[in-house]
């Protein structure tokens, strides 16, 4: 039996102007910060007069991500009990940028009311409640390059305690000052500028801007009105750790709670981190061994934080919907302390299952399979 | 479904450290609120807040401290040995709205003023959810960490995660903190929106004019019920119900109509199963905003109608200030021990009620009587609202 939890919609913002294609044809991103202007039509038309004025960046991202998904879920939220609607967000440096300049106001004796509101990781999601006149719960996490994966979790939680019937999960990363002196300080940044996962000359992360929303119900909800969803959260795992036998942990539980022993292919967390990949090489290779297909979006994409986890389950979604396997590029040295099949060009091949792992903090792994009404739409 | 029992409580707040002290100064409604020493205060109006006096200056990661400290106190107030509890089996998650601010600011000076040295030691542990992380590794445990940040519901909000944590039975035993500090920024922000009152904070009184910041930590030790009764711990009340929901109106201001608080309470108290009627004393937000009190009292209203009279409700914002993220859980630290020892604290400062709303604020002295169920509030920007209830077992 399905838990009953589908994914219906998905909205992504990054440095792409058409993520999607990008991805599947291998291009690395223009460049590292999100061009808003591309999307600007879009968020004007979501976020109205005042909102639009003070809204900060991160709110922009997120809530453009957000009209997005929506769209794509096909979902009139006003014909649903809003009460019954959460919001499940997280970032790894929420509204940073406006902490910088209300701190900078600070210093400069001319204090900046708006800076201080939008300077709470909260606002982003809060905005997109006030936008939608949304009532439900709506559950915000800060933590590490796994936190929108977590925030998925949160979300199918909602559902699954029958709290929510529709969620909008999501997570976002505004690049600051803050953050890439954090990354550059600490010794993990790129120094070649070239995100190389699983790569025996891999150097570092490449981060980059991103927003990524999913809309999960309830499959009867899905159903109820007339959707075709893409595809059930079969199972979610999580280990404490970025360690292998942590990784391996959460990749398990994610199978042994979705009752599949393989998946089709791997949507790998590797972000051309020295360490973390190998770790997560290593989990791939004890758990679904060293022949299942293994990408990573990372490679065009770079780092993306705090949007990262959602980022690859909308990805492992579409390309369950067109059945490909997206590539990893700049892959050409092998390292033997990653010894699994990594896929270098794109493979056309039918996908009904994925699993997608985030690594931060802790180790995430979500198992995705494909639902049978878009199977079936195939033929 | 498994039950969630308080097993530890720890605390530290400008009345002082350890939770004897807090329970001892909530209910002489003694405040410690005290002019503001930790930055400069003359071009704010108002100087005063609930600093916690007599930690070292020097100390970079004071929510660190803040947090630390409560967190032994909560393990050992427990009486569990971390280590022999199953390996995986313990989660951490930790409420703060703004996490190691001070620490953070430091660093983004240091950066601004290329000094790369300070700001490479401060790289590390500015991040809200470095905290956690940080309590994991302090205790020498594997464990899943979280960390929400809803601003002043965040800690609340944390409660309700361990909830159904232990309800699913993903984990055993789950520590649940808050904390925030008090710095410039969010007094210069409070400041900024005219939210700090001028003169002292009276919540729920008819010239209320604003509310004072706090500082502080709070954790409670969540346990699996029958983890606690097997290894015989004290139970100091059962964690049994928990609701969140927005009121999505405004970004800084409370909804008028109460909405995401009336849906919050009445979520709560329909996930404890238990009727408004059976409610011995409710733990208000009150901050001592003018909107935020009877946003609060209009909630109250809706859910226990005439009811709503007979109910001691009181804030202790004006003795310990308002600690933001910490507040939730500090406040259901208080209900736990409101429920043990039968006595509910006073609201202080509190003259004169406000029209409409002449509820039993237990002014000025505190009141024993039985208290078996409470039922403690918080809202926060963003139009977030919690709610946790508490049982006696």
């Amino acid at each position: 039996m399905d838990n009953g939890i589908v994914i219906t919609g998905v909205g992504a913002v990054t440095p792409f102007d058409n993520f999607w294609a990008s991805i599947k044809a291998g291009n690395v991103i223009p460049d590292s910060k999100i061009n808003l202007t591309m999307f600007d039509k879009e968020s004007t038309q979501i976020l109205k007069g005042d909102l639009f004025r003070t809204a900060n960046y991160d709110s922009k991202i997120f809530v453009t991500a957000c009209g997005k998904a929506l769209k794509d879920a096909e979902i009139d939220l006003r014909k649903t009990d809003r009460a019954k609607v959460g919001i499940s967000a997280g970032a790894c440096f929420g509204g940073i940028e406006s902490y910088e300049s209300f701190h900078q106001s600070i210093r400069e004796n001319r204090q900046e009311p708006a800076s201080f509101s939008n300077s709470l990781g909260s606002v982003p999601p809060a905005i997109t409640s006030l936008l939608w006149e949304i009532t439900g719960p709506c559950i915000v996490a800060s933590g590490e390059f796994s936190v929108g994966a977590m925030a998925i979790i949160h979300g199918v939680n909602l559902i699954k305690e029958g709290i929510c019937e529709v969620v909008l999960a999501g997570g976002w990363e505004k690049l600051s000052t803050t953050s890439v002196e954090r990354y550059r300080l600490k010794g993990m940044l790129s120094k070649s500028g070239i995100c190389r996962p699983f790569d025996k000359e891999r150097d570092g992360l490449v981060l980059a801007e991103g927003a990524g929303v999913l809309v999960i119900e309830s499959e009867q909800h899905a159903l109820g009105r007339g959707k075709t969803p893409y595809a059930f959260v079969k199972g979610a795992g999580m280990g404490s750790s970025s360690q292998q036998n942590e990784i391996e942990q959460a990749m398990k539980n994610a199978l042994s709670e979705s009752k599949m022993e393989v998946v089709d292919y791997i949507s790998a967390s590797a972000n051309s981190s020295v360490e973390l990949d190998r770790e997560e090489a290593m989990a791939i290779k004890n758990v679904c061994g060293k022949d299942i297909p293994v990408t990573s979006i990372k490679s065009m994409l770079g780092e993306t934080l705090g949007a990262s986890g959602v980022l690859s389950v909308i990805t492992a979604v579409l390309s369950m919907r067109d059945n490909i396997i997206p590539p990893t590029i700049n892959y050409s040295k092998v390292d033997t302390e990653c010894n699994i099949k990594i896929v270098q060009s794109p493979i056309f091949t039918p996908i009904n299952s994925v699993l997608v792992n985030s690594i931060g903090l802790d180790a995430i792994s979500i198992i995705l399979k494909k639902h049978p009404l878009l199977a079936l739409g195939e033929k | 479904m498994e039950r969630a029992v308080i097993t530890g409580i720890g605390l530290i707040t400008c009345v002082g450290k350890g939770k004897e002290i807090f329970w001892k100064s909530i209910m002489e409604g003694k405040s410690s609120i005290s002019e503001v020493t930790l930055f400069d205060t003359s071009k704010y109006r108002n100087r005063l807040g609930g600093e916690i006096k007599g930690i070292d200056p020097e100390i970079q990661d004071r929510a660190w401290y803040l947090l630390s400290s409560a967190a032994k106190e909560a393990v050992s107030d427990a009486g569990i040995e971390l280590k022999e509890v199953k390996e995986g089996r313990v989660q951490i998650i930790v409420g703060t709205a703004h996490g190691e601010l001070i620490m953070w600011g430091n660093y983004y000076d240091a950066l601004r003023e290329n000094d790369e040295v300070k700001a490479e030691e401060l790289c590390h542990y500015f991040s809200p959810w470095t905290l956690s992380k940080r309590l994991s590794q302090d205790f020498g445990i594997k464990s899943l960490t979280i960390t929400t940040s809803t601003a002043c519901t965040a800690s609340t909000i944390a409660l309700g995660l361990a909830l159904n944590k232990i309800r699913r039975r993903e984990a055993d035993v789950v520590i649940v903190g808050g904390v925030d500090v008090l710095s410039e920024f969010i007094f210069a922000g409070f400041d900024s929106l005219r939210a700090l009152t001028l003169s002292v904070c009276k919540p729920f009184d008819k010239k209320r004019d604003g509310l004072i910041l706090g500082e502080g930590s709070g954790v409670l030790i969540i346990e699996g019920i029958s983890h606690a009764l097997k290894r015989n711990a004290k139970v100091y009340a059962e964690l049994a119900g928990f609701g969140t929901y927005s009121d999505a109106v405004h970004l800084t201001a409370p909804d008028r109509r109460g909405r995401g608080a009336t849906l919050s309470l009445s979520a709560a108290l329909k996930d404890a199963q238990v009727k408004p009627e059976d409610i011995s004393y409710i733990n208000a937000h009150g901050t001592g905003t003018i909107y935020n009190d009877r946003m609060e009292c209009v909630a109250i209203k809706k859910i226990f109608e005439e009811y709503a009279y007979k109910i001691p409700i009181s804030s202790i914002k004006p003795v310990i200030g308002h600690t933001s993220g910490a507040s939730g859980v500090i406040e259901a630290a208080l209900c736990a021990l409101c429920i043990q020892d039968n006595v509910v604290p006073p609201t202080i400062n509190f003259e004169e009620p406000m029209l409409d709303f002449e509820f039993d604020f237990v002014p000025g002295k505190y009141r024993e009587t039985l208290v078996t169920i409470t039922a403690s509030m918080n809202s926060a920007f963003g139009g977030s609202n919690a709610c946790v209830v508490l049982k006696e077992l």
